[in-house]
This record gives C-alpha cells, structure tokens and sequence, in this order.
C-alpha cells in the first residue's frame, strides 16, 4: 500500500469531524424547540420553520466537511 | 465518453412526471369546479391545498400564487427522486448536477424577490454591509447558500446510497462466512441482507428523503419570505 493513500485517508476522516459539535448543535437546538412547542402549542408551524433554518444554517458547517473529505478522496489522488 | 447511469433515470422521471402532469392538468380542466372532485383528483387537491396554505405561511398571499407551483414541483420532483432509489435505480439526487440546478433556481428567485422589494441600489448596497470591508465575505455570503442547499441534499441521499452498499456487501460477507461454517465454499445467496435491509431501506430512504425534500421546501420559503418585507407578508401594503 501507498502510504500517500492512507495519509489521504487520515485528512478525509478529520475532515469530517467538522459534523461532531454540530450534531450536539442541532440536538439542542430540537430539544428547545420542542420545549418552545410544548410551552406554546398553538405556535408549532412558525417554530418548526424557524428550527428547520436554524437547523440548515448550522448544518454548513458539517456538509463543508463532507465536503472537503469527498474532494480529498476524489478528486485530490487524481490532481 | 461515458455516460453516467444516473442520467438515464433523471430522463426517466422527468418524462414519467412530465405525462402525468400533462394528464392530471387535462383531467382537472374537464371537470366542473362546483362538483364534488372525485377519484384521483381528491388528494391532489388536498395536497394543493395543504402546499398552498403553507406558503401563504410564509411568503404572504401577494408572493404565494406565484410561488406555490415551484414548491409542489419541488415536493413531488425531489422526494420521488429520493424514493426511487427502492426501487433500485440511483437517486437522481445523488447527482450533484441536479441538485445543484434545483438550489440555483432556488437561489435565483431569492435574488429576485431581493432585487424587487430593495430595488437595485439597495441590493448593490448590502454588499457593503455592516461595512465597507465586509465586501468579500458578502459575495461569498450571497454564492454560500447555492453550495450549502445543493450539497445538503446531495449529501444526504449519496450517503444513504452509500451505507446502503455497505450493508448489502457486510450481510454478504457475513452469508459467506456462516456458509463456509457448514462447508460451502462458494459463493451464497445473501439471506442475511433481507432480514436487516428492510427497516434501513425504510430510514436511508423513504424517511431520510422525507426529512430532505421538506428542508429543502421549507428552507426555500422561509429564505425567500425573509427577503418580503412584513407589511407586504401580512397583505396589509
């Protein structure tokens, strides 16, 4: 084996880590909406929508990782 | 050259949606609106219905005329491209190419309604905002929602496809090995992957492809509502 392949590897897989805060990101930020809905039910359709944006901007950060990772695995070895 | 497999069934859907919009639209003009809608027309209207009301929701009565077509094509075009792949042809949005289109028309209605509501120097000045030095980041800012759409739907759906491979090959694997314990070599049916594959297929799939296509929906009309100013929203201007 080359050991350039599995350096190549090893970045992909650190790229990725970029998605591990954001998962705990967007748990919190599921368990307050549900807190927010459960406190104020006749409003469920504006917190969802709400959620959902604040989930998707949060959710950047771990898809540039992905990314990343896709480009290093992909296109990087053929360059 | 070679072309990809996917482009196939990119053809194949549009054509199959394209004929039967064609139909339902001819089946809806025949039919007298003061009647009682019957068959197969009543949870289609149901669902123009529930559409409709949420993009009211959230762009306002003024924008969701115009509105509402783009968002049922969304619906309807993104989540059967998201379940076809049960049917085991690959997810046309596992194709960067079409998710990125999607996201592009998306993003150039965002700069239209933009453009309308703030005017043009408006719109050129909010690259300078909060100030002057700010100018790279916005035009990064402004490209920035384009990537992330489209690679979030992207993401998604290839990975599904992925770990869905991934499973297919381990039960595969796994086939072979418990066959060999009783002295079959060769190669086996995989009669573990049925018995793993279902409630899988039932998550990457149908519900995974649920939960994208009514983000990318629902990320659609809120970007574009936020550009409306709320006089105009709430249909008091």
């Amino acid at each position: 084996m080359d050991i350039n392949k599995g350096l190549i590897a090893i970045g992909a897989g650190l790229a990725v880590m970029a998605g591990m805060m954001t998962g705990l990101g967007e748990g919190m930020a599921a368990a307050h909406a549900c807190d927010a809905i459960g406190k104020n039910p006749e409003a469920e359709s504006k917190i969802r929508s709400n959620m959902i944006l604040g989930i998707a901007l949060s959710e950047t950060v771990a898809i540039y990782g992905l990314l990343v990772s896709i480009l290093l695995m992909f296109v990087y070895p053929s360059l | 050259m070679t072309i990809q497999s996917d482009v196939y069934v990119i053809i194949l859907i549009t054509v199959l949606l394209g004929v039967a919009i064609v139909l339902l639209s001819k089946k809806i003009q025949k039919t007298d609106p003061l009647q009682k809608p019957t068959g197969v027309l009543v949870p289609i209207l149901w669902a123009v219905d529930i559409v409709h009301k949420n993009v009211v929701n959230n762009v306002g009565e003024k924008t969701a005329d115009v509105l509402t077509p783009y968002i049922l094509v969304l619906w309807v075009y993104i989540f059967i491209a998201n379940t076809i792949s049960l049917f085991g042809l690959s997810s046309p949005t596992a194709n960067l190419s079409v998710t990125l289109f999607l996201a592009f028309v998306t993003w150039l209605l965002i700069q239209i309604t933009e453009l309308k509501y703030q005017g043009i120097k408006g719109y050129l000045h909010g690259f300078l905002e909060p100030i002057a030095v700010m100018l790279p980041m916005n035009i990064v800012g402004k490209f920035s929602t384009m990537v992330s759409m489209s690679v979030r739907l992207f993401g998604n759906i290839l990975c599904g496809g992925i770990m869905m491979q991934l499973v297919y090959a381990a039960t595969q694997g796994l086939s072979n090995s418990i066959a060999s314990l009783f002295g079959n070599s060769g190669g086996v049916f995989n009669f573990i992957g049925p018995l793993v594959a279902p409630i899988l297929h039932a998550y990457f799939d149908l519900f995974s492809g649920f939960i994208q296509t009514l983000v990318f929906v629902t990320l659609t009309m809120v970007l574009i509502g936020n550009d409306i100013p709320e006089e105009v929203r709430n249909g008091i201007a």
